[in-house]
């Protein structure tokens, strides 16, 4: 169909929403309202919100995990969830997932883990081994793939847990606070590592965090998500050029202006 | 999300089928087999109205009491003894394995051998179980109590009597209650075993005299009451639990 | 590390002495001596009649232990996605495990009469418990997002039941066999204590039938050796299966309860 046709974006999520409750419109607690957003192949789009915005929620939509109660996610031009429509988790391996928590599969080795998603389609091939023997390597964990995840520092098991999500090649990428839970230093390298990756392998990814300075430093555009329901509030195209450095992202020129925006929004003030 | 009321109509669901399961067995089984819930409940009632449930509720209840206040105490002072030096608790952890691996109803015979058929080996026999069963448990707890808590006492300006009896004394206790719910029912067992080989009263008693004279109905009666017992001080400990626990997540 | 075992071999030493001591005081006829009961299970070993009985014990056990355990496990991880069911089945398994294993001797044995399979009924009915709870609390501790992580990747039911919950269960049906195995043993001694002409349980109550210390102390001392082996065979399986856990993990679970 027109699958890859270039100027059809990659993902288009319509008027999509979602929330909780009773049958009585009164009852519904409203998490999402009316998201509109379209994401291009290649894109790097960082998701910001308060505390409650429905930032994870919307990654859950997109992954289908959950299912919308309004709108439609478009992907490739297809429609492939709306509402009252059967939930596919992960769209046929489409999309990739990482989260605060790594989870790796605690019983097997990180070679293992890595192989995991293949192994579940029913592969691996020579090629696919390569390419996870690539990845392994990309992500600095060469000597590592024998060893059980706990015997790895969080750092690496996030490495890990990120080529595995990488390793069956799923055009988007969600990712979730992924660096959350790691000190600065490793978070600071995790960053260039992940820069380094996107650009090798041109992957679209959509990324929430709650930290301005990586949201400005990594994303191509920042969308904020405000209110409860939470709806997209700012769409702000970051215009500082490539490739960037997140630890010294505060000295690239425009940042000041980004960073300003950004806040003045997630505090609530006029623009 | 499954609410309280849902939770609550499935255990009542639940119930009702297996007394349905019960019912249809006695159908179709035959009254000697499984004998039906009316003939139970009559039984009941007969030996309530004769006495007779009463005295053997108490005769069991008395032995099971003592002995598992017994064993309740000496399990964890052994405990806490034995885990005062962790060089004393390296060098027991396999002669505790093994005897831990005795079973304490294989001791029957032992016991009565020793002191006859009267009350003591019975109360030895309860009181050994549910010993071994509230020291192991104690034991483990006591290798569980926060460190943390206890430094951060230590460095309040707490004194090692005072980090005994305000830290290590409450993180023990949901130790002992567990230790003691998980014990009940084999303290039970224990009591009953001992009735059967060497009493004439007693719920355990009541159920071989029925046996021997193959009745059925008295079997079931004997049984119901075993387990009335068990749920009723199993009822006992949760308000134990709930009136000396506040404020704590339970890994219950 | 050395060190311990020179204290536990002093330790084993000395209890031994102790044993000979009230031996001597109290006389081989209520206390025999460890000499006493070590020529006697030399004798027994000799002419095959400890392996005889010995046998009809680990049978009972064994068949009881396999009968139990499966249902209980099976019934457990079943319960996994449905928390209704799990309510209900929480609620019977309360009041079954209530019930004192013992009063159901009795009827075992008007059902089955005094054979091996009121035995066998005996230790399945107290194995399916604890097997059951500790099967359970696994089910319960499985991390959602684990499973959750495995759905995105394209896993289908089967796969999440094979690759990630089965491997999440089983440190703790492990640990629920381990609880289980010296139980099996002792549920296969009461029933044989109580009625029956094979086993260990019924050698021990033999002796003690016939003052014979020694008889009882043989018996009960092989028992302690049989629980200890095969708690030891399992316990080694279990730490081949679980090389992935951390150490502390891997105690935290085999404590002792339901």
């Amino acid at each position: 169909m027109h699958s890859n046709d270039p100027d059809i974006p990659l993902l288009h999520l319509d008027r999509l929403g979602i929330s909780y409750g009773g049958p009585g419109v009164s009852e519904r607690l409203s998490i999402l309202e009316d998201i509109n957003l379209t994401v291009h192949e290649g894109e790097f789009v960082t998701i910001m919100g308060s505390s409650g915005a429905g930032k994870s929620t919307l990654l859950n939509l997109i992954a289908q995990t959950l299912s919308p109660s309004s709108g439609r996610i478009i992907f490739r031009g297809n429609v492939v969830a709306g509402a009252g429509m059967p939930q596919d988790p992960g769209c046929d391996r489409q999309i990739g997932y990482v989260t605060q928590d790594d989870n790796l599969l605690p019983w097997q080795t990180v070679w293992e883990n890595l192989l995991f998603p293949l192994s579940l389609a029913g592969r691996p091939n020579t090629a696919d081994i390569d390419r996870a023997r690539r990845l392994l390597d990309q992500v600095g964990l060469s000597d590592w793939g024998g060893h059980y995840p706990h015997q790895l520092s969080g750092g690496m098991r996030k490495r890990a847990s990120l080529a595995r999500t990488l390793v069956y090649n799923p055009p988007v990428v969600l990712m979730d606070e992924p660096f959350g839970a790691l000190d600065a230093e490793t978070r600071a390298q995790l960053q260039e590592d992940l820069l380094k990756l996107w650009e090798a392998e041109r992957k679209t990814i959509l990324f929430v965090t709650h930290d301005i300075n990586e949201a400005i430093a990594l994303g191509d555009r920042v969308i904020v998500l405000s209110g409860s329901p939470g709806r997209v509030a700012l769409e702000l195209q970051i215009d500082i050029a490539r490739p960037r450095s997140p630890e010294l992202i505060f000295k690239a020129p425009g940042f000041a202006g980004n960073y300003d925006a950004i806040r003045a929004q997630l505090r609530g003030e006029p623009q | 999300m499954i609410s309280r009321v849902g939770v609550t109509a499935a255990k009542v669901i639940g119930c009702v089928f297996i007394f349905a399961l019960w019912q249809t067995a006695s159908v179709l089984l035959g009254p000697n087999w499984v004998p039906g819930i009316d003939a139970v409940l009559m039984r009941l009632l007969s030996e309530a109205e004769k006495g007779t449930l009463f005295r053997d509720i108490a005769a069991t209840g008395i032995l099971f009491a003592c002995g598992t206040l017994i064993g309740l105490v000496l399990g964890s002072a052994l405990a806490c003894i034995l885990r005062l030096s962790s060089r004393v608790d390296q060098m027991l952890q396999p002669f505790i394995t093994a005897v831990m691996s005795v079973p304490k109803l294989g001791l029957v015979p032992l016991l009565v051998l020793w002191f006859g058929t009267g009350w003591l080996p019975k109360v030895g026999l309860v009181s050994l179980t549910v010993l071994f069963i509230v020291f192991s448990l104690t034991y483990s707890g006591i290798a569980a109590i926060d460190q943390r808590l206890v430094m951060t006492a230590r460095v309040l300006g707490a004194t090692s009597r005072q980090v005994t009896r305000r830290i290590v004394l409450p993180s023990l206790w949901p130790f002992v209650l567990t230790g003691l719910e998980v014990a009940l029912p084999w303290a039970l067992s224990a009591a009953i075993v001992a009735e059967y080989l060497s009493s004439q009263l007693g719920v355990g008693h009541a159920i071989e005299q029925a046996r021997q004279m193959s009745d059925a109905v008295g079997v079931f009666y004997g049984i119901v009451l075993a387990t009335a017992l068990v749920l009723i001080c199993n009822g006992g400990i949760a308000v134990l639990r709930h009136t000396t626990i506040k404020g704590r997540q339970e890994d219950q | 590390m050395k060190k311990v075992w020179v204290d536990r071999a002093l330790l084993l030493i000395a209890l031994i002495v102790v044993w000979e001591g009230v031996s001597r005081i109290a006389g081989t006829y209520w206390v025999s001596s460890p000499w006493l009961v070590t020529t006697k299970i030399w004798v027994l070993l000799g002419n095959g009649d400890l392996w005889f009985h010995a046998r009809f014990t680990i049978a009972e056990a064994v068949s009881g232990f396999v009968l139990g355990a499966v249902p209980g496990c099976l019934v457990a991880m079943l319960l996994r996605t449905r928390p209704l069911l799990e309510s209900a089945v929480e609620g019977i398994a309360a009041v079954g495990y209530a019930v004192p294993k013992t009063a159901l001797v009795p009827l075992f044995i008007l059902w089955f009469g005094v054979g091996p399979a009121a035995k066998v009924a005996l230790v399945a009915s107290a194995i399916f418990f604890i097997v059951f709870y500790s099967t359970l609390r696994g089910v319960k501790s499985i991390d959602p997002r684990l499973v959750q992580s495995t759905r995105v990747m394209g896993a289908n039911e089967w796969q999440v039941l094979r690759r990630v919950v089965w491997p999440a269960v089983v440190p703790y049906v492990f640990g629920g066999l381990r609880v289980a195995v010296p139980y099996a043993i002792a549920g296969a001694i009461v029933g044989e204590i109580i009625s029956s002409n094979r086993g260990l349980g019924y050698l021990a109550q033999y002796g003690a039938m016939d003052f014979d210390t020694t008889l009882v102390f043989a018996s009960l001392l092989t028992v302690m050796v049989i629980v200890l082996s095969i708690s030891g065979a399992v316990a080694l399986v279990q730490r081949r299966l679980l090389r992935w856990q951390s150490v502390g993990r891997q105690s935290a679970i085999s404590v002792v309860g339901a």
